[in-house]
């Protein structure tokens, strides 16, 4: 199956927007990423057909994400 | 023993409480927001669902805006040396305990002056006449830990939005026994401590920031995340929530809030009420008993002109615990003239009975005829 991630910043806007998605239908895996260019930060890993929605869902909460390019796989 | 001291901390705890804690620390107590296996992202869930439990219960929307900290006092300083950054002008009470006392008095290094206004009075008729062009903020308790005196902490708020001023509150005595709708306050930061009302353990509180307000860190280290940045990050509550959690002790009042919750908290009110109602009026059967005020399971008396830390060492030497002395709150007791003697004061939870302060004013009747 095919996955994408989504980095959030800290542990805890991470955990509401995995609970923002599950209310939202869309199941998120919680996860850090560790990278020495860029510092840790957690985010979320979801279906690769659900990203666009997962975007949308956290657009609208108001939660700021970025995709994290080198997880999909 | 007789335990009624509960405004210095609750006890004992609900089993249920206990049970959490114990289960937390046995089974799940991985560092929340540092590492990413599985314990640290279970306890990281299980830490934002109690800032979900604090958020709900006072009626606030934003969890991720509830910053835990070890104590009140810790949340206090965080709100007022975070928020008043610069030079003004803040108005406070004349019931402060030091955590809002103490805070406000350093920084008049940094050019804050304070003025006092008369808890007696209502708000709407006390402040208005302190404020000046550079007054900026409305520090106070809404409760006071030495006599349970209370302010009406919606009128604060009014006074405080009708001329653009920031609040911040103690709600160290009120929560626990009393329903608060955040949303229908305006407010820079409500602080309360985990392991009074709320029931958890010692190590817990927090503060809550409204949307509007940008807290500066007071303290810097460890955020779990965006390390290579010199400074904390933007993102509360990481921003502001410097090294590791005391995990165990929020859980614990995570669940105390269950607790109460399921109690029903206006039903403790009405619980603490009575035993409040039942210990005034025995005092006024005493001539020797100088009753110094009675509110929000506090009752705070003197015994004629005996120290009152004389008067508690008595009573705890018969197996009851309460405070006297002038319990952190100096300028409390100069407000009530009680700066000499201190108080006795007698304070309730949820588990005291009639039965209870029965025992506690037989005692001082035989001993003080």
């Amino acid at each position: 199956m095919k996955t994408a991630s989504l980095t959030v910043g800290g542990v805890t806007v991470a955990v509401k927007a995995k609970s923002i998605l599950a209310n939202n239908g869309v199941r998120a895996k919680l996860i850090k990423f560790s990278s020495m260019k860029k510092g840790c930060n957690y985010g979320l890993n979801i279906k690769e057909s659900e990203l666009y929605e997962a975007a949308r869902i956290l657009r609208s909460a108001g939660i700021e994400y970025s995709l994290h390019k080198d997880d999909v796989t | 023993m007789i335990y009624f001291d509960n405004s210095a901390t609750s006890f004992p705890k609900p089993r249920s409480v206990l049970r959490a804690v114990s289960k937390y620390t046995a089974r799940l107590a991985g560092n929340a927001g540092r590492s990413g296996h599985t314990l640290s992202i279970k306890s990281a869930e299980i830490l934002y669902r109690a800032r979900e439990s604090v958020a709900r219960h006072i009626l606030f929307d934003k969890p991720e805006r509830v910053v835990f900290t070890q104590n009140a006092t810790y949340a206090l300083n965080m709100a007022i040396k975070g928020l008043i950054t610069e030079p003004c002008h803040v108005i406070t009470s004349n019931m402060e305990h030091n955590s809002v006392l103490r805070p406000l008095i350093s920084l008049k290094e940094k050019g804050v002056s304070f003025s006092v206004f008369d808890a007696s009075l209502s708000p709407d008729i006390s402040i208005p006449p302190l404020i000046r062009p550079d007054t900026k903020f409305i520090v106070c308790t809404a409760v006071s830990n030495v006599n349970g005196a209370e302010i009406d902490i919606y009128k604060l708020s009014k006074v405080a939005m009708e001329n653009g001023l920031g609040l911040i509150l103690d709600l160290s005595q009120l929560l626990g026994h009393r329903e608060i709708d955040a949303s229908r306050l305006h407010f820079s930061a409500l602080c309360a401590p985990g392991h009074k009302g709320l029931m958890g353990l010692m190590g817990a509180g927090f503060a809550v920031f409204s949307d509007t307000c940008s807290p500066t860190p007071i303290l810097e280290g460890g955020s779990g995340y965006d390390s290579l940045n010199e400074g904390m990050p933007s993102q509360l509550p990481e921003r502001i929530e410097a090294g590791t959690l005391s995990a165990p002790a929020i859980v614990g009042m995570a669940k105390g809030i269950e607790y109460i919750e399921k109690c029903g908290t206006e039903c403790v009110g009405r619980h603490l009420a009575a035993l409040c109602n039942y210990s005034t009026a025995l005092l006024s059967k005493m001539p020797k008993i100088k009753l110094i005020g009675s509110g929000n399971g506090i009752v705070a008396f003197n015994v004629a002109d005996i120290p009152s830390a004389t008067v508690a060492d008595f009573l705890d030497k018969h197996g009851i615990c309460v405070r006297g002395g002038l319990h952190c709150a100096p300028m409390a007791h100069k407000t009530l003239n009680t700066l000499e003697q201190g108080a006795v004061r007698v304070s309730y939870s949820v588990f005291n009975t009639l039965d209870e302060v029965d025992k506690i004013y037989r005692l001082l009747k035989n001993e003080y005829k």
